[in-house]
């Protein structure tokens, strides 16, 4: 599953952000390796989604992307993972946060706890960047209208909702535009309401060409704003391709990931006879049923 | 809710003093409970911050955090360092098993009033003083990043393990556990707190060190002040009284243990 960046681009392929070759990695000397063995790239202004079961290594995948590992948390790390066309281990501390953001699980985690504003909190990162005043405060207010909360810019953010919380997390790493945006499992503290805010900024920032990599349970959002989905089982990368094909795997129910309902629905139509071949997608699938039901009233 | 930071708005003397200064204040009010060598010196402090807290409008929020929150502790340790303080001081009351001795029940109370002063000096800081402005503040002074947030995060401490202590007692009740009634029951359940209390802490601080790392903290550079605090005239002359007293009491005391 090796990758060539160059050879993408002079044979005018999409320009890989991310190369990811042969990457293994343990917490220890000794202890089991948490990644195994995986490779892959993604595309500059692609969104990926990365689903597999708990313990499947997915969250020490993003944290190696992001630099965190072996940087912050040591281990023994072996493969390469290019940014860019740089290996990742290369990029300096100081251009790291402009490089690549990751939205941890918890949002409350993720806040400074000191910050008294979410004007503040947004600012943060910013600040740290050395950035002057002026630019703080436009780019401050555009990642706040961006995540629509705008309306939340002098409230406390450790005294918001978890979804308005989650917004703020998203706007801090957005705030300094980073070529590569991690999201780890944005929605799993949040309603239904909550989830589809931030699958709605998903799309929005799929639609302004970000790259992005979300780890996520709720596989029809998923198949809705993927480009591709990632499979991962025990540390290894057991598939790659479109949402479609990867999450309508008859086996993915085993691997701890739960099946796009309307592949299972195509199943039925299929079994019935109202279907032949493969139903790949959502529209496909739908427009099986309608003809299904169709011919059922006749 | 969970509780991160105490500050309550205002515009009273404290709130206008710009943090630096209400630090310096801080640390000479903790040297004249630790430092000089009165035996009541922590009761003074502790009745002159309750009653600077009133003028101050912050009050009823620090007696009841102060006293309320501390008290079952206090109590706790006036109760086990007055029966078994060590050593054969004048006996004030004798219960065959146990006895009650002078010189255990006077540590007993000076450790209760050092605890409740201590506590005091950092909740009426913390209720007059916004996180961010103490962080602006003190960078601006020289102090590095780095340095700042441990500072500010220790001030926090506080309001934050008090925010997490109600959510493990909330999560413990809901499992059945008692945690209210006799002093004995109440003791039992701070016994299945410590536990998830320090666990989480720890987790918590993993987490935002990473989150921390991730929003360009350990950049190296300079950092950009946003909204620095205005200091009023005085307050430098202040500052330099508050360093005379502190620094007075520690030569104080190391004459007198000189001597």
């Amino acid at each position: 599953m090796g990758f060539d960046g160059c050879r993408n681009c002079l044979e005018g392929g999409p320009l890989a952000l991310v190369e990811v070759e042969n990457l293994s990695f343990s917490y220890g000397p000794g202890l089991p390796a948490v990644v195994r063995n995986v490779s892959f790239a993604l595309e500059t202004g692609t969104v990926t989604g990365v689903v597999g079961e708990s313990g499947a290594g997915k969250t020490t995948l993003a944290l190696i992307l992001a630099g965190i590992i072996p940087r912050a948390i040591p281990g023994e790390l072996h493969g390469s993972v290019r940014l860019g066309g740089r290996d990742l281990s290369q990029v300096p501390v100081q251009d790291l946060a402009r490089r690549v953001g990751l939205v941890l699980q918890n949002p409350f985690n993720q806040m400074t706890g000191i910050a008294t504003t979410v004007f503040d909190e947004v600012a943060f990162g910013p600040q740290n960047l050395g950035w002057c005043e002026e630019v703080i405060r436009a780019k401050v207010d555009q990642a706040l209208a961006r995540l629509n909360i705008s309306h939340l810019r002098d409230r406390n953010p450790l005294e918001l909702s978890g979804g308005e919380q989650q917004r703020v997390a998203i706007a801090s790493i957005l705030v300094m535009e980073p070529e590569l945006i991690l999201l780890d499992e944005p929605t799993s503290q949040l309603d239904p309401v909550g989830t589809g805010h931030i699958f709605d900024i998903v799309s929005d920032l799929k639609a302004g060409r970000s790259t992005l990599v979300i780890i996520e349970h709720k596989v029809e959002r998923l198949a809705e704003v993927c480009d591709r989905i990632l499979l991962m089982s025990n540390g290894q990368l057991l598939d790659d391709g479109i949402p479609s094909a990867v999450l309508g795997r008859a086996d993915i129910q085993t691997l701890g990931v739960r099946r796009l309902f309307y592949a299972s629905v195509a199943d039925v139509l299929r079994r019935l006879g109202y279907a032949q071949g493969e139903l790949g997608t959502y529209s496909e699938t739908l427009q099986a049923l309608k003809e299904a039901a169709r011919r059922a009233r006749h | 809710m969970r509780v991160q930071e105490l500050y309550v708005p205002g515009a009273s003397f404290g709130h206008r003093l710009t943090p630096v200064t209400k630090l310096v204040a801080a640390i000479a009010a903790l040297s004249v409970v630790f430092v000089y060598p009165w035996p009541w010196a922590s009761a003074c402090v502790l009745a002159a911050l309750t009653g600077i807290a009133f003028a101050w409008g912050i009050g009823r929020k620090m007696v009841r955090i102060v006293f309320l929150g501390v008290l079952p502790y206090v109590l706790m340790l006036l109760v086990m360092q007055s029966l078994f303080h060590p050593g054969a001081g004048r006996v004030l009351l004798d219960l065959r098993w146990v006895s009650v001795k002078a010189d255990g029940l006077r540590y007993a109370i000076e450790t209760s009033l050092r605890i409740l002063a201590m506590v005091a000096v950092f909740v009426v800081v913390q209720l007059v003083t916004r996180s961010a402005d103490a962080m602006v503040d003190l960078e601006a002074r020289g102090l590095s990043p780095k340095a700042t947030y441990l500072v500010v995060t220790t001030l926090n401490i506080l309001p934050s393990l008090i925010g997490k202590a109600d959510a493990i007692l909330d999560a413990q009740r809901s499992r059945g556990l008692e945690t209210e009634g006799r002093l004995l029951t109440r003791a039992r359940s701070l016994l299945s707190l410590i536990g998830p209390l320090v666990v989480g802490a720890i987790n918590e601080v993993q987490e935002r060190a990473i989150a921390l790392e991730l929003r360009g903290f350990g950049h190296g550079g300079r950092r950009t002040l946003l909204g620095r605090p205005q200091a009023q005239p005085f307050e430098g002359k202040l500052r330099l009284a508050l360093w005379v007293l502190t620094a007075a009491g520690i030569v104080w005391r190391v004459v007198l243990w000189l001597l």
